[in-house]
């Protein structure tokens, strides 16, 4: 199968003000093909967030250094210019960021955070932009459009915020979504409302995903295919369920293996709540 | 609570002084340029309700003046002619804010009475209309080149902040470089490059290009420091993710960011402005005659005999330190109204 986004031998160096640094994303290489959600997953400082913005390029020019290459729809992203990228950059490839609780401005209607999203790709008028995203606001769950439309940010509850980013991101249709913590943020219920409804979509659109999460129980859920990394390196590639039952790196075995306890104490935890 | 109530009612008498001076024409009972050669330096006129008889009257009235034939310049009260003040009398045509032509104004006596709430100068004109007259090119030279040096102060500080690197500190360089100079004498220097009689509009022009030019680098530097902390916030960078360019960034996202820096410079800036035209017409550097300004009000006390003799002269002076005042009050309630918001 054609692969959509072809990543080979990525690295992320950071200038430091001493010289040289270790690598923060170290000859990483991977592939989605369409309709795919890839998970990626690691702990904390391992380089995950580096690879989700090295890939839109919009690690700062300056303070940091990325080479190898970056296939996508067989057009290498590392060799386009700033203005070639703005056009694939919510249009072709959507980045959920991390903490999308504030990746909202704070002055500005969301209805018109979403529009804006159409405006930038789209040679739409404003009203049709509007309409856009009004209706794109009804695709990721909410009922009444007009409030939400013309809602601030702080008047929405975290949840709602959540499906605000994701109506942004998905408002021009891109064919690649890459979610950087997406749920990090929000409760148990809100975080399977969110998982539930990228699912949907996903079914509906065919788009693919890059899903980073360290939460093992999301990637079991979510991903076709697993990836593993730890300091800057991928340790572990395989599909989902041959991970979970014979993975040959320890670290895998020790987050994978946290699975079924964690499971076990939320299901007690949920038991105990209904009995009160 | 009571804040917010001060800085309304600080708020609403500026806004009626604002009023007063847009509509001069209609509050002034004269024409800037209207002189009386019979009555120079006539002190403020007093209004009385009570006749020399004991009679009181419900419409005020004032009394003519008799010219002293032993000194130049000094009256006595002629207590046998007596003007009632009329209101909404015709009198000398002008057009209301520029615009429309009238003849009505606020009050004023039949001649030859005069009515002069704030004295006559060296020509016997009405210092109170020249007042007002005055105000609206002070003030219109003090609210444009704000304007300009806030416009500046935002393109240069936006740019700096948003690209930072060499374009940054070559701009903020240039901006110590501005706030450095003594911009008094820079005035002089452009002034005395121009030809000695230029046209009055250029004049203006001049004095509002050379102190709004002056003034950017403060507020630039304001804007910097916000550009700098706003680029780096989430949304912006979300923004980004999302294909928006450098300029839409700045536009939506970055600077609704420094409108309340901007507002509250503003505030901060006009009366320093309007200050610095008072300046440079006190000096004669500024709006010649007979066209008034407040600083051409005020060169009259250049003079000595004017300054110990003729108390009316300076209150022009007087009436302005409240105006200043206001502005400084409304700044300081704007600085405190917009702290509370987190950035």
């Amino acid at each position: 199968m054609q692969s959509l986004l072809e990543v080979h031998n990525l690295t992320v160096r950071y200038r430091t003000a001493s010289g040289d640094a270790a690598p923060s994303v170290d000859g990483v290489s991977f592939s989605i093909a369409p309709g795919e959600t890839l998970g990626l997953m690691g702990e904390s400082g391992c380089g995950k967030s580096s690879i989700a913005l090295a890939l839109l390029g919009l690690l700062p020019t300056k303070q940091a250094q990325v080479t190898g290459s970056i296939c996508f729809r067989e057009c290498n992203l590392l060799g386009l210019r700033e203005r070639e990228l703005q056009k694939i950059r919510g249009a072709a490839i959507s980045l959920i960021y991390q903490e999308p609780e504030i990746a909202l401005s704070p002055v500005m209607r969301v209805g018109a955070q979403v529009a804006e999203v159409i405006r930038a790709h789209a040679r739409d008028s404003w009203s049709q932009c509007r309409s856009g995203a009004r209706a794109m606001l009804a695709r990721v769950g909410f009922a009444q459009v007009d409030r939400i439309y013309n809602a601030y940010p702080h008047q929405l509850s975290g949840g709602q915020r959540q499906r605000i980013v994701l109506a942004q991101a998905l408002a021009c249709e891109p064919s690649l979504l890459i979610a950087d913590e997406p749920t990090a943020h929000l409760d148990l219920r809100s975080q399977g409302e969110f998982l539930g409804l990228l699912e949907c979509l996903k079914r509906d659109s065919g788009i693919s995903i890059l899903l980073i999460s360290h939460t093992p129980e999301i990637q079991m859920r979510m991903s076709d295919r697993l990836m593993v990394m730890r300091a800057g390196r991928i340790v572990e590639h395989g599909r989902v369920d041959e991970l979970a039952g014979n993975s040959r790196d320890r670290y895998t075995r020790a987050i994978l293996g946290s699975l079924a306890l964690s499971r076990d104490c939320a299901e007690n935890e949920f038991a105990e709540s209904a009995v009160r | 609570m009571k804040g917010s109530r001060t800085f309304w009612t600080v708020l609403i008498l500026l806004a009626a002084f604002h009023a007063v001076v847009l509509f001069a024409g209609f509050f002034a009972p004269y024409g800037y340029s209207r002189q009386n050669r019979d009555f120079p330096y006539a002190p403020p006129t007093r209004i009385h309700f009570v006749d020399s008889h004991g009679h009181f009257h419900l419409r005020p009235f004032i009394y003519g003046w008799q010219a002293s034939s032993d000194s130049y310049g000094a009256y006595a009260v002629d207590s046998s002619e007596t003007y009632p003040i009329h209101f909404f009398v015709g009198g000398a045509r002008y057009e209301i804010a520029g615009l429309i032509p009238s003849r009505t104004h606020l009050f004023g006596v039949t001649a030859p009475g005069q009515i002069s709430l704030m004295g006559t100068d060296g020509y016997g004109r009405d210092q109170f209309s020249r007042f007002l007259y005055g105000g609206q090119i002070s003030l219109a030279a003090g609210l444009i080149a704000a304007a300009l040096s806030l416009l500046l102060g935002l393109a240069i500080g936006s740019l700096a902040g948003f690209y930072g690197g060499w374009l940054d500190n070559a701009l903020m360089r240039g901006g110590d470089l501005f706030m450095a100079l003594p911009w008094l004498y820079l005035l002089f220097a452009v002034r005395a490059a121009m030809p000695l009689h230029i046209a009055q509009g250029q004049v203006f022009l001049l004095i509002v290009v050379v102190i709004g030019l002056i003034g950017w680098a403060r507020p630039a530097r304001l804007i910097r420091g916000v550009v700098l902390s706003a680029k780096e916030r989430n949304f912006v960078i979300a923004a980004r993710g999302f294909g928006a360019s450098d300029f839409y960034l700045l536009r939506r996202h970055i600077l609704p960011h420094t409108y309340s820096i901007l507002l509250t410079q503003m505030t901060l800036l006009i009366p320093q402005y309007i200050l610095a035209e008072v300046t440079l017409s006190f000096l004669g550097l500024g709006i010649g005659q007979p066209l008034p300004s407040w600083g051409s009000l005020l060169s009259g006390l250049q003079q000595y005999y004017v300054l110990a003799s003729y108390w009316w002269m300076f209150l022009p002076a007087i009436i302005l330190i409240p105006v200043f005042l206001g502005y400084s009050r409304i700044a300081d309630a704007l600085q405190e109204r917009f702290a509370v918001v987190p950035l």
